[in-house]
């Protein structure tokens, strides 16, 4: 954006704040205003060009560079994700104006946190799901999981994976109102 | 910035500078500003300078983007100079400058600040900021 326009960083918890600060300021970035709601409780008084949402998540594709496995299966909080992560879409798209972009980003694996909750986005909203051009390798969003199937569309979501970037894993989806 | 280093405050067409506590903020104008004004603020732009006893100084950000524009008061440095700073060694400088902050530059990239004291520099920069590889 070469610090024109405006960007509303929006991070929840106050002890993560520093690092936003350091990481905007070690950028250069004179365009930035932090706030601190819940994302799932952002205010709907303005709408938005454009949106990053990138979620909480279990972190699944981080876990090459962490040893997050070793206390993974016992993560209580892990089960509640993809409901949070089901209100924070909704309320992302809510924030959007009608042209719009939204992009839903994870750093996991899971289905449940990442195909599941923008089915659930396009059952619920008037949204669609836009193709991603992207020259790196990656694979198409998941048609299915287990006996749950998505929207065809899925197919333009995208995930990265490790062993085809030599990267952490990650999931994205770009989003807008039907048009 | 003008009367000490040079940098035009044309510069800084077009920004804000916001003052909370001891501290400024510097933040690009925008016809948004008034709507993002109703949210809940946790934080603005970049902080550009803060209060240090009777002085103002700019912090070490502020004159790692803005500093490649000074006229003056500005001294390269090799890396023996810059070791003897991070050693907490002040160096000795030949400058036509009055005491007071001076931009520090190695191999044409902006640190940060040193202190002038009667011929002397001292290095303002925090030691986290400092890496060698």
């Amino acid at each position: 954006m070469e610090n024109t326009g405006l960007i509303i960083a929006n991070e929840p918890y106050p002890n993560r704040h520093f690092v936003l600060n350091h990481t905007l300021s070690r950028m250069g970035v004179l365009n930035t205003i932090a706030t601190a709601y819940r994302a799932e409780h952002f205010p709907l008084k303005h709408r938005f060009d454009f949106i990053l949402a990138d979620v909480p998540c279990s972190g699944e594709g981080t876990f090459r560079v962490t040893y997050e496995h070793a206390r993974y299966r016992d993560r209580k909080s892990k089960a509640r994700l993809p409901e949070q992560q089901k209100r924070i879409l909704l309320r992302a798209f809510d924030l959007l104006k009608e042209t719009g972009e939204l992009v839903y980003s994870t750093c996991t694996y899971n289905p449940d946190e990442n195909e599941s909750v923008v089915d659930f986005l396009l059952n619920n909203r008037d949204a669609e799901l836009l193709s991603i051009d992207l020259n790196m390798k990656h694979e198409p969003g998941l048609r299915e999981w287990g006996k749950v199937a998505y929207d065809r569309a899925m197919l333009r979501a995208v995930r990265f994976y490790p062993h085809q970037l030599n990267s952490a894993g990650f999931f994205m989806a770009r989003i807008g109102h039907r048009r | 910035m003008e009367r000490r280093f040079g940098i035009s405050e044309n510069v800084f067409d077009g920004c804000l500078l916001y003052k909370r506590k001891r501290s400024w903020r510097l933040l690009k104008d925008s016809p948004f500003l008034k709507k993002a004004s109703q949210l809940k603020v946790a934080g603005v732009g970049l902080k550009a300078f803060h209060r240090v006893g009777k002085f103002v100084k700019p912090t070490t950000r502020m004159i790692q983007m803005f500093g490649h524009l000074a006229t003056r008061a500005r001294v390269e440095i090799d890396e023996v100079q810059l070791q003897e700073l991070v050693d907490a060694e002040p160096l000795d400088i030949e400058m036509e400058v009055e005491d007071g902050y001076v931009i520090l530059s190695f191999e044409d990239r902006i640190l940060g600040l040193g202190l002038l004291i009667k011929g002397k520099v001292y290095l303002q920069i925090p030691r986290n900021e400092i890496g060698f590889s």
